[in-house]
């Protein structure tokens, strides 16, 4: 009797136990989003610099699978697990962001107005890069420089067909102004016989170099590396980057790309978040000071000439400084946004109210992760 | 703190209800959950569907719009999947909080993708009427060209006709739109070359193949839109399907996590629930069992007499109570039982005190049980029948069985020991039906008291014998003392008579005759009032030894020769006090019967001697107190008597004497002086085997100093005298013959009739009254009365009493108070003037 009790019990403390047996925690999941070009450089050499940034800071990506799946771990202590997948553009990755489908995703500044100003609880974390935009035209045409540019199009009786990769991007916006300030007529119409330039949407980047090759266009406004990359391939000759276009440098040191991340994963998953935010910090120092082994590394990743990502790279400015040049730039893209009736809710009455830093920035988790490198 | 049982079932039982009714939580949770979660899935299967189904109305915009409605349609069909996603975004159901929020943004995307789709519809519009435009542009090339061919304005005559550089054209035209071959661009150019250079470069012409060419540039930017907007659209498709997937997934791994759960929570509650219920029955079970236990251990102490057991640790409950009641129910069955033991041992000792035999017997009649005194009484052993304890009781035994039987049985005893006698009372038992199931049997020794019985029954008897013979005494008795006062005035005047007649007168013989048989008469009224203890007797204190050596010369005479007397005398016997004349009466009588009853001679035996009748004798006769006597025994070796004989031998005028030589007052003389004396006489006689008359007279403690008693000297002169007495005496006849006595003597007299009369005359008298002669028994003033009053009217006058009765002031038992003056009736006239010559000398 006392022994039946005794198994009794002790089977039943060994079922109770085994079906309250907690598995292991697993690894919260930090979905990274990013267009394969080298304005996202810095995750590109965050990912593939483990030991150096194990080294200089505790706090890098152990690689599980290349370009896709890797551990984030900082101190000897992972914190997340990374999944790093791609998209076309700026406007693509952050609405994948605002669908949640992306936790943090680099992306077009402008883009990242337009979602926020929607109502998308998305926060800024910080800036990456700016500039590494310009325009390429036709290998005959005339022109080596925007002055010239200007004067040709003023010469011609037809208009030229300026191509760009989607409907809102920082290059046509820029582009734009600039016609608008050389007061040189513009069109979207390709009948449009008053227009001395018609700008093309050729719905991706990836058409312009086909479309200029096959003279479907002239020229396109667009972001390296396809700058270079069609000087590569000969289909077209950068005549001027975005920073030279007028007025009169107000795009240098343009806001091109940022990180951003949802709200919800800044504030369930803060330490990732962060660490995170620092590495990436410390990726674009690291491009900026080791620019060849990360035109390497970067063409590695993006399947791309090393000379055409050489080429690229000083054309673009990796910072994460929330600089003069940069608020100047939002300011203008807040403005000329507005202006053009693409943000219209709040990010357009948080501008008019002053508070725009606090609606579209993490300014406390970047200023931490700034205190921190 | 007291918890009772019921308390305790409570909270045996809460546990079980508790998880009961959790297990009940659980099931209809779990199976909420399971259900909610399949209705979840449901749901997204739904909205996956309508995802699908809008890819096949997607179908319907691609192709050219003849039908305007199934444009309607498909914006109904977003609309309805807006209103699917809204409902969507309204879930919440603990989803991950990425896929919750991404369900939540799927009404603002779903509003992109609308005007993503609205967008695709106009660019496959734009793209749907690029063919026709630019065959309308085609037609006036043509027709601009065939007009300028045929206007001869071309020369000299195209390298390639007209014609074959429109086919090239519509070639081109035919190959980018349906191929989408951007390659073939600069070959469109050439061509508009080629035409410009064969047509002169004709204006018209150039204008119409330049708008030719730029509709077909415009149409493959149409399709990079399209193809964007598709590309947007297969994106935002396959978003939200994987949305939908990762939220099935998302509800089909908390179904199964809810399943899984709910299968632990089951397996897991069903083993707690067992073990709790093992447990509960293991508790309850030791509980009960403790309790049992306990009961057990009590009841066993109880049965084995040990009520001082020691209580174990008990819970403060109804169970304890009980236990508790249990012990002091022990302790109060102990006390009772030792009351009982006592009562049990008071009751043995009681019943073993008892002079009786009391046993038990079972319904076979074996005994059961016995006192002790059975075990003195007769043979009695436990398990053996009751009759062979007692004597022939066979028939007893067996009659005993149905009611209360009392026999009285008899033990004749051995041979050495004397008969007994029992009475056995047998009362039967009844159980609670009323079923006889044993007996109790009381044997009593009843020898005494039926020797009692008998001695009784010859007691009473002696009593109705002795009644019969005081009522004959008092008829006897009453008659002689009529007698008397008729003899005193007959003897009284035949005296006289003789004294006055002279010696020789005729008459004097016959008054000599007449007072004899006149004395004869008295003689005869003497032996009655003997009899019957009126005789008026004067006891002293005698030697009954000298008394009997007195008259042994007279019963030599009376008995005569053949009869030998031998006297067996005590010598320390005690004295005793009787009326000596009465003694010597006794005597006589007896030894008169011994010798009639040896006519032929015999032996008559005359024995005294001292005895102690103690309570024993007294038993047996009645009328005899206990103490010293003195014995006088007178037996004859005669014919004896029978018994009814012996019944009457004391009747006065009983005689078994043949006619006229007894007058059948001897034994009745006797009788009478013996009783009168206070002392008993027993008859022995058996016939043929002689008699023995035993006389006990009391032993006297008073100092014995016989002397001869000169009275006895009888003066046979008259005495005379001159002194005046008062003669008081209610009966006529004998105060005429007392008064004429007295003054034939000389004296002078005084009459009255009662006391009272005689108290007149005493008043009215002036002379000296020397004597007052008064009856004892008189009408209201009696003589003792009147003598005490004359006391104090003549304080000098002497007084003589005279009576015939025994029992009066002076006279008790018959016998005279002492220093009293009396004179016994018949008086005569020579007793009277002794007795009134004694008194006033």
């Amino acid at each position: 009797m006392k022994y039946l009790f005794q198994t009794i019990f002790i089977l039943t403390l060994i079922l109770t136990s085994t079906g309250c047996q907690q598995s292991p925690e697993p690894l919260p999941i930090l979905r990274i989003g990013h267009a394969p070009h080298d304005h996202h450089s810095a995750l590109y050499i965050a990912a593939m610099n483990p030991d150096y940034f194990k080294k200089h800071g505790g706090i890098f990506l152990k690689e599980i699978v290349f370009r896709k799946e890797y551990t984030l771990i900082s101190d000897s202590r992972p914190l997340a697990r990374v999944i790093i997948d791609s998209s076309t553009g700026g406007k693509e990755l952050i609405r994948k962001l605002s669908e949640e489908y992306f936790d943090i995703a680099f992306g077009g500044f402008p883009a990242m107005l337009y979602f926020i100003d929607h109502g998308n609880p998305i926060k800024i974390m910080t800036p990456i890069m700016a500039e590494g935009a310009g325009l390429v035209v036709r290998n005959d045409l005339p022109v080596n420089n925007w002055t010239e540019f200007v004067d040709y199009v003023r010469q011609q009786e037809s208009p030229l067909r300026i191509g760009y990769k989607v409907a809102v991007s920082v290059q046509n916006l820029i582009f734009e102004k600039a016609l608008r300030t050389e007061q040189i007529p513009y069109s979207k119409q390709l009948d449009d016989a008053q227009a001395k330039i018609t700008v093309v949407n050729l719905h991706g980047a990836k058409n312009l170099i086909p479309a200029i090759t096959n003279g479907l266009i002239d020229g396109f406004v667009i972001m390296q590396p396809y700058l270079a990359l069609a000087e590569e391939k000969g289909a077209g000759k950068v005549i001027a980057m975005l920073s030279d276009m007028p007025p009169e440098g107000k795009w240098q040191g343009n806001p091109c790309c940022a990180l951003a991340g949802n709200e919800s994963y800044l504030q369930t998953q803060p330490e990732a978040a962060e660490s995170l935010l620092i590495l990436l910090m410390r990726a674009n120092q690291f491009i900026n000071d080791q620019p060849q082994d990360s035109a390497r590394q970067i063409s590695r990743w993006l399947n791309l000439s090393v000379t055409v990502v050489a080429k690229s790279l000083p054309t673009i400015q990796f910072s994460t400084d929330f600089s003069y040049s940069w608020q100047r730039g939002v300011n203008s893209w807040v403005e000329s946004m507005i202006a053009s009736g693409k943000l219209t809710n709040k990010v357009k009455k948080a501008h008019q109210q002053g508070r725009l830093e606090e609606l579209i920035y993490d300014r406390k988790l970047h200023d931490k992760a700034k205190r921190a490198l | 703190m007291r918890l009772s049982l019921t308390r305790k079932i409570f909270v045996l039982f809460l546990p079980l209800t508790v998880i009961s009714l959790l297990f009940g939580v659980i099931v209809y949770y779990g199976l909420d959950g399971i259900q909610q979660a399949n209705s979840r899935i449901y749901q997204f299967k739904n909205f996956q569907f309508q995802i699908k189904e809008l890819k096949s109305w997607q179908m319907g915009i691609i192709l050219p719009h003849t039908d305007t409605s199934q444009y309607e349609n498909f914006k109904r069909e977003i609309n309805k999947i807006r209103v699917t996603a809204a409902e969507l975004a309204q879930i919440h159901d603990n989803l991950p909080h990425n896929l919750r929020l991404r369900l939540q943004k799927i009404p603002f995307h779903m509003d992109n993708f609308k005007r993503s789709y609205l967008k695709l519809y106009n660019f496959y519009d734009t793209d749907h009427k690029f063919p026709n435009q630019n065959k309308v542009l085609f037609n006036k090339i043509n027709l601009r060209g065939n007009n300028l061919l045929a206007a001869g304005a071309i020369d000299p005559p195209p390298l390639h006709s007209f014609h074959e550089l429109l086919q090239q054209l519509i070639t081109l035209q035919i190959d980018i739109y349906h191929n989408r071959n951007i390659s073939k661009f600069p070959e469109l150019k050439e061509i508009k070359g080629e035409i410009g250079r064969l047509m002169m470069d004709d204006p018209e012409l150039l204008s119409l193949t330049g708008q030719f060419i730029a509709n077909i540039e415009a149409n493959y930017i149409n399709y990079l839109g399209i193809k964007a907007s598709k590309d947007f659209l297969k994106t935002t498709y396959n978003h939200f399907y994987q949305i939908s997937s990762d939220t099935i997934k998302a509800f089909e791994s908390k179904s199964q996590m809810t399943k899984r759960i709910f299968v632990w929570l089951i397996i897991t509650i069903t083993f707690l629930a067992i073990l709790l219920n093992l447990l509960c029955w293991l508790s309850v079970y030791r509980y009960f069992r403790r309790f049992l236990i306990n009961q057990q251990h009590i009841i066993q102490s109880i049965e084995k007499s040990d009520y001082d057991f020691e209580l174990p640790l008990l819970p403060d409950d109804e169970i304890g109570d009980l236990t508790r009641i249990l012990h002091k129910l022990a302790q109060s069955l102990k006390e009772n039982l030792k009351k009982l033991s006592d009562s049990e041992e008071r009751l043995r000792n009681i019943l073993d005190a008892i002079p009786d035999a009391i046993f038990q017997v079972d319904q076979q009649m074996n005994i059961i049980w016995a006192n002790k005194k059975a075990g003195a009484i007769g043979r009695v052993v436990t398990g053996e029948p009751c009759c062979t304890a007692f004597w022939d009781r066979e028939k007893v035994c067996e009659d005993s069985k149905k009611s209360i039987e009392t026999a009285i049985v008899h033990d004749p005893g051995a041979e050495d020991e004397l008969p007994r006698y029992f009475e056995i009372i047998t009362v039967p038992i009844h159980d609670t039906l009323g079923l006889i199931n044993g007996f109790v049997e009381i044997v009593r020794n009843v020898t005494e008291s039926m020797l009692a019985e008998q001695d009784k029954t010859r007691l009473t008897e002696q009593l109705q014998q002795s009644q019969k013979m005081e009522s004959i005494g008092r008829l006897a008795g009453g008659v002689a003392h009529d007698f008397n006062n008729i003899l005193s005035v007959i003897n009284g005047y035949a005296e006289i008579c003789l004294l006055k007649m002279e010696k020789d007168h005729p008459l004097r013989e016959e008054i000599q005759i007449i007072l004899e048989s006149g004395k004869r008469a008295a003689r005869l009224t003497q032996q009655l009032l003997a009899f019957s203890r009126k005789q008026i007797i004067r006891q002293e204190l005698l030697d009954v030894n000298r008394e009997i050596d007195n008259i042994r010369k007279m019963l030599d005479r009376l008995l005569g020769e053949d009869i030998e007397i031998e006297v067996f005398k005590n010598k320390e016997l005690w004295p005793v006090k009787i009326d000596r004349s009465q003694l010597e009466q006794v005597i006589l009588n007896l030894s008169i019967n011994a010798r009639d009853a040896m006519p032929t001679g015999g032996k008559l035996t005359i024995e005294t001697t001292n005895v102690s009748l103690g309570e024993a004798y007294m038993k047996n006769h009645y009328n005899i107190t206990p103490g010293d006597y003195v014995m006088l025994a007178i037996s004859d070796n005669g014919q004896g008597m029978d018994n009814e004989t012996k019944k009457h031998i004391f009747e006065p005028f009983f005689t078994t004497k043949e006619q006229g030589k007894g007058t059948g007052l001897g034994l009745a003389t006797v009788y009478g002086i013996i009783k009168q004396n206070n002392g008993e006489i027993q008859v022995y006689s058996e016939p043929g085997q002689g008699t023995t008359f035993k006389i006990y007279m009391p032993r006297s403690e008073e100092i014995n100093e016989t002397k001869e008693d000169a009275s006895r000297q009888e003066d046979k002169k008259l005495s005379r005298g001159t002194e005046t007495i008062m003669l008081v005496e209610d009966d006529e006849m004998v105060r005429k013959m007392s008064i004429d006595i007295l003054t034939e003597l000389g004296y002078t007299v005084l009459e009255a009739k009662n006391g009272e009369d005689a108290l007149q005359i005493c008043d009215r008298y002036h002379g000296t009254i020397d004597l007052l002669l008064t009856d004892v028994v008189m009408p209201k003033v009696n003589g003792v009365e009147l003598a005490a009053k004359m006391a104090d009217l003549c304080p000098k006058t002497k007084v003589l009493f005279m009576s015939g009765y025994t029992e009066n002031a002076i006279v008790k038992h018959g016998v005279l108070a002492e220093d009293v003056n009396f004179i016994h009736k018949p008086v005569t006239p020579q007793s009277l003037s002794q007795a009134v010559r004694k008194v006033l000398a």
